[in-house]
């Protein structure tokens, strides 16, 4: 699949991504995010192969920049620190272990454990539902688990 | 769900040119011969289209010019205000470094003295 233009993702993708920054960081700070979210993606626009799994990819860039947000520190909240073993984020562990999976369960794993998203947000990521995520992540984390013990 | 407002989608599309992200902009200019749709590179005006199907239009701009093509008010205003120099029948003066290419003027000068677009 060819890569589109970009005013043609962004336009097909724009009212999904901003509902899901809306849910995750509220409307006030959804609106830099989003902005932020698809400046970021036309930076790296031109250099995706192909137009396949741009939806997850939207997401994908969505997520990391909501965690950022979140990781800003605020005046009127406190939150808790990402979980993290070695200092590094929980979603960088994982996109390199995950590097093998097929598209679809790599996607899963890495939007459930990476970057904390629930089932439905990841069905709508993949252009699925909540069921067919649950099982493309366990699918995923069985096929980890092989491999680990390979 | 809340949509995406009018003025924060306006202000990615200007945010993306102010930054240099775009192989070309475009836009949709209502002129009293109907609406043009016009589109420039940093480099400057790169086409006019009279009449112009947008989706079409807009992939036609993505293999010319590259994938970065953008809906963007802001890089297209000089252009804007050419063409509206030029249908108030004034002289058009070369704004923001915007100089329409030769076959861009030519149409313009025949809309003037009122005959057909081909």
């Amino acid at each position: 699949m060819t890569l589109p233009p970009f005013e043609r993702f962004y336009d097909e993708h724009k009212e999904e991504i901003y509902a899901f920054l809306v849910r995750r960081l509220g409307r006030e700070r959804a609106e830099d995010a989003f902005q932020e979210t698809f400046l970021r993606a036309l930076r790296a626009y031109p250099k995706l192969r192909h137009g396949e799994h741009l939806r997850a990819w939207a997401y994908t860039i969505a997520s990391r920049i909501a965690i950022d947000e979140h990781r800003r520190p605020r005046a009127d909240a406190d939150l808790p620190e990402l979980a993290s073993l070695d200092g590094r984020p929980a979603f960088a562990q994982l996109e390199h272990l995950a590097d093998e999976l097929p598209p679809t369960e790599r996607a899963a794993v890495v939007l459930r454990y990476g970057y904390d998203l629930d089932y439905a947000d990841i069905g709508a990521a993949l252009g699925s539902n909540a069921t067919a995520a649950r099982q493309a992540a366990s699918a995923g984390i069985r096929r980890l688990r092989r491999k680990e013990r390979r | 769900m809340t949509p995406v407002s009018a003025e924060l989608d306006r202000r990615f599309r200007d945010a993306a040119a102010t930054e240099h992200l775009l192989d070309v902009a475009y836009d949709l200019v209502d002129t009293p011969v109907g609406l043009l749709l016009v589109a420039a590179t940093e480099r400057g005006l790169c086409r006019i289209a009279y009449d112009a199907e947008p989706e079409q239009e807009v992939e036609r701009l993505a293999h010319a010019f590259g994938v970065r093509v953008l809906r963007s008010a802001r890089p297209i205003d000089p252009a804007r205000r050419q063409l509206d120099e030029y249908f108030a029948g004034g002289r058009p003066r070369a704004a923001g470094g915007l100089q329409p290419p030769r076959a861009a003027r030519a149409r313009a000068r025949a809309l003037r003295r009122g005959r057909h677009l081909r």
